[in-house]
């Protein structure tokens, strides 16, 4: 269990991080979101001693986290790189070993690594014949093939197509099953939701949301509906508390509420004929709130 | 695995193994291979010059005789008897020259025609002088034993000293030459040695962090582990190299021991004890110079975000050793000079300037060990710097330039230690 509490860290006088909590239960998967610059790699960076905190504290497993745990650690930075130099072979090995792994204990496993997430390639090619999502799947098994308890994976989707994403899904879940304490930052959200049991967003470097996906999502209120019905977009449009109606065609509408509470008003006006095909009310996606929250400024 | 081990042998082996290291180990071995054979090829041309013809019309018969065991190169046609002769021979090429001697009122007068004779004329004169003396002792009624006496030279003893803190110390030539070109060879070797290994820390430490391994190094143990983990890698590196050299030429030494030329280079000198007074300073700076240069070439190296960079990195390294270089070769000509005198002082030039002193006495026992001291506690503190800078630099990925990176740099020194 790694329990981060009041990190805090500023560079002269910009703060980066300021007031994080969050904890990570064996078995769980924590989402970090926000903006570039929200002080996401620093607080990895902090939770893995590579930075020193200014104020709060991080510990694993009661204990403060100190670099005896180091070997029980897989972090897959932002900046990916592998020396080019080596093969697939030495350098899953080079990593292994530097996390007190014996090389008679990793050398089995290789096959079995590379045909999981099927990396073109033979063990003993060197990394610069690879292509770079070769590369970068190469990466993700030096981050876990020490089957480590805290994996800490700083946005391992990006560069990866859709069926790469899938094999990582797939990697960071097995990890989760065998009990591995899982934080990953992204900024798709979609990897977010599907995957996350927690999460956290920071912007400016302050805590700005945390808990699961449903409870936050739920705290937004129920604001958005999915309608099919024969009312007209005027109709809908002037009930108080509607916000705004879009639509592709007369008669399927997307409504942004005001208050979740019109919901029920909206369904009974629907439904005053009987019969609807689609009612649906839901709480916004992360990536609703991720933009609501971020402002403007993205996208 | 202790994780230092992990990176001194990962470090080391790569490094042993490298294409650049075997080729600077082996290249002074074929460089002198070379250089050996080219002498060997002219020495063997040398003996095959063709001996020269030379007239000789005299009437002393002891005259062709004593040329003939003064000059080995020469021959004596004998054949020839007269003037006319001599000339239609030399005409003809048949000969290279003549030599006409007479004797008039007591005077040997030679005259030689010649073409291309010029190397032989001084040991000519010489038979001709001894002929002459011969004369005039047959002359005067000399007995053989006068005449010994009066041929027989003056001594002169020849010897060299220094002066060392007030009392005169003799000192061999030999020695002293042996001492003067060892100072330059050791001063190419610091060198290329400095810049070899300063350049493979460079590139060790550059390349974990231009590749982005080093984050994830860094989350599995500490930077000093790796900074000294890639120091000793290296350092061994070397060790290996100075190895391979010592019993490389004790190997030589041995089997040429016996060997004509070698005997009559080094006589009744105790090489082996000049050996130990030459190695004993000059590895001393070697390896301190060497060290010192590898803390900096850390630090520099440290400092690169992209390893095309490399080079750039390495610049500032090259111009303080090829500094110190040209001081040192400064230093053989003008050992007194305060410049240099100075910069033997200073602890990055000491490596390269001291040597010289030494091989030239113009330095006493205790300022070499205050060099060798100052330079020890530099490179302690330089080793300090480096390493504070080295945990901060590898976390920086800015694509400005070195004084940015090194202005961020101490931000996050300040920052890391302030807390």
């Amino acid at each position: 269990m790694l329990e981060v509490k009041d990190l805090k860290k500023s560079f002269g006088s910009l703060t980066a991080v300021d007031g994080v909590n969050f904890t990570i239960e064996k078995g769980q998967i924590m989402g970090l979101i926000g903006q570039n610059g929200s002080g996401k790699t620093t607080t990895f960076r902090m939770i893995l001693k590579l930075l020193n905190a200014d104020e709060g504290s991080v510990s694993w497993n009661d204990q403060p986290f100190s670099k005896e745990f180091f070997d029980h650690v897989g972090y897959l930075p932002e900046e990916r790189g592998l020396n080019q130099k080596m093969t697939i072979e030495h350098q899953i090995l080079y990593f292994a070993r530097l996390r007190g792994k014996k090389n008679s204990e990793i050398e089995p496993l290789i096959d079995g690594w590379l045909k999981e997430f099927e990396v073109v390639g033979e063990r003993k090619d060197k990394i610069k014949s690879l292509s770079k999502g070769n590369q970068q799947k190469v990466q993700l098994i030096c981050t876990l093939i020490h089957e480590p308890d805290l994996i800490i994976l700083d946005e391992p989707f990006s560069g990866l197509d859709p069926v790469n994403a899938g094999l990582l899904e797939e990697g960071i879940r097995k990890a989760r099953d065998r009990g591995a304490s899982i934080i990953f930052s992204s900024h798709n959200m979609n990897n977010v939701e599907e995957l996350c049991d927690n999460l956290v967003m920071l912007k400016k470097g302050r805590q700005v949301l945390y808990g699961t996906i449903r409870e936050i999502r739920e705290s937004f209120g129920r604001t958005r509906l999915f309608l099919e019905s024969s009312l007209s977009k005027e109709e809908i449009e002037n009930i108080d508390g509607v916000e705004s109606v879009s639509g592709v065609e007369e008669g399927i509408y997307h409504i942004q509420l005001r208050d979740a509470e019109v919901g029920r008003q909206i369904f009974d006006l629907a439904t005053r004929d009987g019969y609807i095909p689609t009612f649906s009310q839901q709480p916004p996606t992360i990536e609703e709130i991720f933009k609501q929250i971020a402002g403007e400024i993205d996208e | 695995m202790n994780k230092l081990g992990v990176f001194i042998k990962d470090t080391f082996w790569k490094n042993v193994k490298s294409v650049s290291f075997i080729t600077m180990l082996l290249s002074p071995i074929i460089l002198i291979a070379i250089i050996a054979g080219i002498g060997y090829f002219i020495a063997q041309n040398e003996s095959e010059i063709p001996k020269v013809e030379l007239a000789v019309i005299s009437e002393d018969p002891t005259i062709p005789q004593m040329l003939l065991e003064s000059d080995e190169t020469l021959t004596i046609a004998e054949d020839i008897t007269t003037e006319e002769e001599a000339r239609t021979a030399l005409s003809q090429d048949e000969i290279s020259g003549y030599l006409v001697v007479n004797v008039e009122d007591n005077r040997l007068k030679g005259s030689l025609t010649h073409d291309g004779l010029d190397n032989h004329i001084p040991i000519i004169e010489q038979v001709l002088t001894s002929s002459q003396i011969l004369l005039r002792a047959n002359e005067l009624n000399l007995t053989p034993e006068q005449l010994e006496s009066l041929n027989e030279p003056a001594v002169l003893d020849t010897q060299v000293v220094s002066v060392d803190e007030g009392e005169i110390v003799e000192e061999d030539d030999l020695e002293r030459g042996i001492q003067i070109g060892s100072a330059y060879v050791i001063n190419i070797v610091i060198l290329m040695f400095i810049m070899f290994y300063a350049s493979t820390v460079i590139e060790e430490v550059a390349g974990e962090k231009g590749t982005r391994m080093m984050e994830v190094i860094l989350s599995s143990t500490t930077a000093t582990t790796h900074f000294f983990g890639k120091l000793i890698g290296v350092f061994l590196v070397m060790l290996v190299h100075i190895l391979f050299y010592i019993i490389v030429g004790t190997a030589t030494f041995m089997y040429f021991r016996n060997h004509e030329l070698v005997l009559s280079l080094i006589g009744d000198l105790d090489i082996g004890a000049i050996l130990v007074q030459f190695l004993e300073f000059s590895s001393v700076f070697l390896i301190i110079g060497v060290i010192m240069f590898m803390f900096i070439a850390a630090f520099l190296g440290s400092l690169i975000t992209k390893t095309e960079d490399i080079q750039k990195a390495a610049t500032p390294l090259s111009l303080i050793v090829v500094l110190g270089f040209y001081i040192g070769l400064f230093a053989m000509a003008q050992p007194e000079n305060i410049v240099v005198v100075v910069s033997s002082f200073v602890p990055l030039m000491t490596p390269f300037v001291m040597p010289f002193r030494i091989a030239t006495d113009t330095v006493s026992n205790l300022h070499v060990w205050l060099s060798l001291g100052g330079a020890a506690l530099f490179t302690v503190f330089l080793a300090y710097i480096s390493l504070i800078f080295y945990r901060a630099n590898v976390l920086i990925y800015s694509d400005t330039n070195f004084i940015n990176t090194l202005k961020q740099s101490w931000t996050l020194v300040r920052s890391e230690n302030s807390k």
